[in-house]
């Protein structure tokens, strides 16, 4: 019979082998801190790399141009991953559009299992700043992520600007409709033009002040979308008159998302149920 | 981080060791550590230090800790302060005259992060429970074992531990909770530490 040191110690090898098999194969990183900011190549500068593959598919003003608006992916993984493969079965999306709150927690951890579902799309994926990921260390995070707060990029005859809305995150000196004015002025050459933020303008969390010269905006600018994620739910309103939509999309929780089409100056949209 | 806040703690940090240069055995002023820990990663920084008191035949240990992670792709170096116990249930097994082992640690942290952005408290012009943690504070757990070797040629330390834990956090684990399809691995990660014993 074994003496009880000699078991204690065979147990301990056996386990200590399965232990670093375990961890070799699953668990190869020592994590320093969950605000820690340690990144890969391919989680920097998403949203720049993936504009630069939008611009690449060479879209003419003439061209069919379809894209998918989803939002709210905080922590809901199963349903991203089967809303990502869902999107996938289809050839007609050019790219997606996320509007916002990829994160609960603005953890680069859960950026990187949000980024990890997305970047297996066939089709570009850009992302605009929700609340959520602009708190902890989460403004630190998206920027190294995915870049500045507020662009634009055109495709076809269309002109897309992402604005950070989160006015409570950002001291309230977000959003800036300085910054937006001189985008819709710069896009009168374009026939269609999206506006895309996470707080919708008619959320308290806009910021009151905010809300009513945005709408002028939208109405001068004869804007063609306001698109919007935050309340988690399918919402699709005229708070500004009859000229501009207001459209919010649920959370991927939902299994739902919006598929827009863009056909010379008319544009449509479908509501799609997973 | 000011330079002030930095010495000021590293002053704190060091004040229980004044009295080891002092016999070690006998007379021992209560706030003198038993020992001191090093650790690497676990989420208490990339790097972090402080002193250990051992209670009850040292199944008992509470250690503060200060570390740090350093920038790598982030704009700020983080500091931070660990509060934590740890609990080892089953006593310490004899491997032979030099080494021991105890097969199981279980230990329970505090983090303070040293950071403007993460507040103790909400700015009042968020709506209520909008966010409902506190983000400088995090809690994080994990379980290991530790390997022990006597150390018989040195008049301070007396003994050296090896340590290595598996661990996680408490918003990572609010994640795992919420999705089913977040497995263990997705959640858990390692950290290894070494501590010296008076």
């Amino acid at each position: 019979m074994l003496t009880r040191t000699k078991w204690y110690s065979r147990m301990l090898m056996a386990a200590g082998i399965l232990l670093l098999a375990l961890v070799g194969q699953a668990c190869e990183e020592f994590e320093y801190s969950p605000y820690e900011i340690r990144l890969s190549e391919d989680e920097k500068n998403i949203n720049s790399r993936n504009i630069a593959r939008i611009n690449a598919l060479n879209i003419s003003p003439t061209d069919t141009l379809r894209f998918v608006l989803t939002a709210d992916t905080q922590g809901f993984y199963e349903e991203n991953e089967k809303l990502v493969s869902h999107i996938s079965q289809r050839d007609d999306i050019d790219f997606v559009l996320i509007g916002g709150d990829l994160t609960d927690f603005g953890l680069t951890k859960e950026f990187k299992l949000v980024h990890e579902d997305f970047k297996t799309l066939k089709v570009p994926y850009v992302a605009v700043v929700g609340n959520h990921d602009a708190i902890n260390n989460g403004k630190q995070v998206f920027t190294a992520m995915y870049g500045d707060y507020d662009i634009s990029f055109a495709v076809g005859n269309s002109n897309f600007i992402l604005l950070n809305t989160n006015y409570l995150e950002f001291d309230k000196q977000v959003p800036n409709l300085d910054w937006l004015e001189a985008e819709l002025q710069a896009s009168e050459g374009y026939e269609n033009v999206f506006v895309i933020s996470h707080i919708p303008p008619t959320n308290r969390e806009f910021g009151e002040e905010n809300g009513v010269r945005y709408g002028q905006l939208m109405n001068q600018y004869n804007v063609n979308f306001s698109l919007h994620g935050h309340n988690h739910n399918y919402k699709y309103h005229f708070p500004f008159g009859e000229e501009v939509p207001v459209l919010e999309t649920a959370a991927t929780e939902k299994l739902e998302y919006i598929v827009f089409t863009v056909i010379g100056g008319e544009v449509s949209f479908k509501r799609v149920l997973i | 981080m000011s330079i002030r806040l930095l010495v000021t703690m590293a002053y704190l940090l060091s004040l229980p060791f004044y009295t080891l240069g002092q016999d070690s055995t006998a007379t021992r002023k209560w706030y003198a550590p038993d020992a001191i820990t090093l650790q690497f990663a676990g989420n208490v920084g990339m790097f972090a230090v402080g002193p250990n008191y051992s209670f009850a035949e040292d199944k008992v240990n509470a250690e503060l800790l200060y570390g740090f992670v350093p920038k790598l792709d982030a704009e700020e170096v983080l500091h931070l302060l660990t509060i934590r116990g740890i609990y080892k249930p089953i006593r310490r097994v004899e491997l032979n005259d030099k080494y021991k082992v105890t097969p199981l640690r279980m230990n329970l942290g505090l983090s303070y992060y040293f950071r403007d952005q993460f507040s103790t408290s909400w700015d009042s012009s968020y709506p209520k429970n909008y966010y409902w943690w506190t983000s400088s504070l995090r809690i994080t757990g994990g379980l290991g074992a530790e390997l022990h070797r006597k150390v018989s040629n040195s008049r301070s330390i007396k003994e050296l531990t090896l340590y290595g834990e598996l661990g996680t956090y408490d918003l990572i684990v609010t994640s795992a909770v919420k999705d089913p399809t977040l497995t263990a691995w997705d959640i858990l990660s390692f950290a290894l530490g070494v501590r010296a014993g008076f």
